[in-house]
């Protein structure tokens, strides 16, 4: 193997494992890598302001931020309430009203910390207090928080899109069937968790009740038909979408329904620009490892040695999802995404997996690394929420886990639930 | 909004560096609210006046380059950018220190390679204009040449704090 095949494979390695932040470390065997080919520095700073000229990645800081206002502004305790009228008196009920919420928050949103930021500080204490355990809440409001990356609109399918050149509103739709799938996996683990610990049921909502919830929800329920509807309308595209939700998360919050303050917005857009730091920072720095992996022709190469030695694409799907899962333990999900991009088209185009199919394939796996120990980035945010341990948490998502592992083996073996809304 | 708890005894170089967090604060959410109001005017005037605006995307991706600069930048002196702190977490806490200096060490090396790199780049094509609005494309460029700087900055002060008080 050539150096910079070293530096690029063992070299970043060393450098996670050290604690270098993931963009730093990208940065930096990209930098060693050009010194020793002898290739113009120009190449890291070009490369780098080529990323953030995308328009499509601007819809990030601005989902982020649609999700941080509107739960500033209260509309995720509408949501709640909603949800809660309609499923509190089923086993499980609580469980439920964590997931549908949840859901509809993440055709808002598309971040998934967001979504378990704003979903958990609800539900978490709610539930403790009708007798379920702490971290089983917990557990449940991290694992529903991985709904957004599959639900549009979101913000993994936007990087995916990106990434992969593939059109971002039909990998949004291509996410819809898994990611209900998904929430009824995780509703069946609340019912099953609910009869075991035989927890109380609770009285079902009166219809004056229903009504209630409903005429204050109006705000809240009509915002995802505004986004998905502009974006499936063909109104406004994705990024536009994002804005428009923003847009409407404040005109909403802070005139017509007024829970919003004025004075926490700066706070509240400088909290989502952080997080859209953490994902641009990896980007940007990726781009230049992208040219590197391009001019080695590690993709293709990669690509043509696992078509060589193993034939069954059903058997290469397993190795890359076990592979994914492995990463994931030692390395932000977004970042496997980005840097392992252009090798996981190489070889989705190698064992002639539908493009489209394959990104819901990838996002999912992303979805299952930000739920799963040890660093899973929706866990820490539970940990923010809940205020328990880590280890306290990860001991009660094993069910949630599991559940989502046999979905991301239906969407992996059944292409059809990617592809069946594909118009 | 942005004020921090400053530790009793900050030396004058940690107020210099505080201060200069604040106005990249400041500057990362007056450039999100410009690109907000800019793209929400793009989308009224074509919906409603069925008119294309020619400027808004150029201008709001300039933006958002110089949002990224800031906002990195400031991520990085926090050390909120995602990283594996499992084997740093299982130091001792002078030996901790020793990790967080090294890493600082090694973004400055980046860093300087970065800005060396940058400022070729950014006088060699400043005086290229921007296809849509013709402004000159050093102001874009030059973002870059900033973070460089930005990251060198903070990294020599993680390299004197190792990081204490600042981490988020």
């Amino acid at each position: 193997m050539s150096s910079t095949v070293w530096l690029l494979t063992a070299g970043f390695g060393v450098l996670i494992l050290a604690g270098v932040p993931f963009a730093f470390a990208i940065g930096m065997v990209v930098a060693a890598s050009l010194v020793l080919a002898d290739i113009d520095p120009i190449l890291l700073p070009q490369t780098f302001m080529a990323a953030t000229q995308s328009f499509s990645l601007l819809a990030i800081p601005f989902f982020m931020m649609a999700g941080e206002l509107m739960s500033a502004g209260g509309l995720s305790q509408r949501l709640i309430k909603v949800a809660d009228v309609f499923v509190r008196h089923l086993r499980g009920g609580l469980g439920h009203v964590t997931v549908l919420a949840a859901a509809v928050f993440a055709a808002i949103s598309g971040s998934a910390p967001a979504t378990t930021a704003a979903i958990g500080a609800i539900m978490i204490p709610a539930m403790a207090e009708r007798g379920y355990s702490k971290s089983f809440a917990t557990a449940l409001a991290v694992s529903a928080g991985v709904l957004a990356p599959l639900i549009p609109p979101s913000i993994a399918f936007v990087i995916w899109g990106v990434i992969s050149e593939q059109s971002i509103s039909r990998l949004f739709s291509a996410g819809i069937l898994p990611g209900i799938l998904m929430a009824f996996a995780l509703m069946t683990i609340c019912w099953w968790h609910a009869k075991r610990h035989r927890i109380a049921l609770l009285p079902r909502a009166s219809l004056k009740e229903v009504w209630q919830a409903l005429r204050e929800g109006v705000w809240a329920l009509l915002a995802p038909v505004i986004v998905l509807g502009g974006i499936y309308g063909g109104i406004f595209t994705p990024t536009e979408a994002a804005v428009v939700s923003c847009v409407y998360a404040l005109l909403v919050g802070g005139f017509i329904e007024r829970r919003l303050k004025w004075s926490v917005v700066p706070a509240i857009i400088w909290r989502s620009l952080k997080v859209t730091a953490i994902v641009m920072a990896i980007i940007v720095f990726s781009a230049g490892f992208g040219v590197l992996i391009a001019q080695e022709r590690l993709a293709p190469e990669l690509a043509k040695w696992l078509a060589a030695n193993i034939e069954q694409q059903w058997i290469m799907l397993l190795i890359l999802n076990a592979t994914f899962f492995v990463l994931a333990a030692i390395m932000d999900e977004i970042a496997i995404m980005i840097v392992f991009g252009s090798m996981l088209m190489a070889i989705a185009s190698a064992y002639g997996v539908d493009p489209i199919h394959f990104g819901t394939i990838i996002v999912t796996n992303v979805a299952i690394g930000m739920a799963s120990p040890p660093i899973g980035y929706c866990l820490f945010v539970g940990v923010a929420v809940s205020g328990l341990k880590l280890g306290q948490i990860a001991k009660s998502i094993w069910p949630f886990i599991l559940c989502m592992i046999a979905v991301l083996m239906l969407v992996t073996y059944v292409p059809a639930f990617s592809l069946a809304l594909q118009s | 909004m942005f004020s921090e708890r400053m530790p009793a005894d900050s030396g004058k170089l940690r107020v210099f560096f505080d201060r200069l967090e604040t106005a990249l604060k400041f500057g990362a959410v007056l450039l999100a609210l410009l690109m907000l109001g800019a793209l929400a005017l793009q989308v009224f005037m074509r919906y409603v006046f069925g008119q294309a605006l020619s400027w808004s995307e150029e201008l709001t991706l300039l933006w958002f380059a110089w949002l990224i600069v800031f906002t990195s930048a400031v991520g990085f002196r926090r050390m909120t950018h995602a990283r594996m702190s499992l084997l740093l977490d299982l130091l001792p806490a002078a030996a901790r220190r020793f990790a967080e200096r090294l890493i600082a060490v090694l973004v400055l090396l980046l860093s300087a390679y970065l800005t060396f790199g940058a400022w070729h780049y950014f006088s060699e094509t400043f005086d290229s204009v921007s296809p849509a609005i013709g402004y000159p494309v050093g102001f874009l460029y030059g973002a870059v040449l900033v973070f460089g700087i930005l990251t060198a900055m903070f990294s020599i002060e993680r390299i004197l704090t190792a990081g204490q008080g600042l981490d988020e």
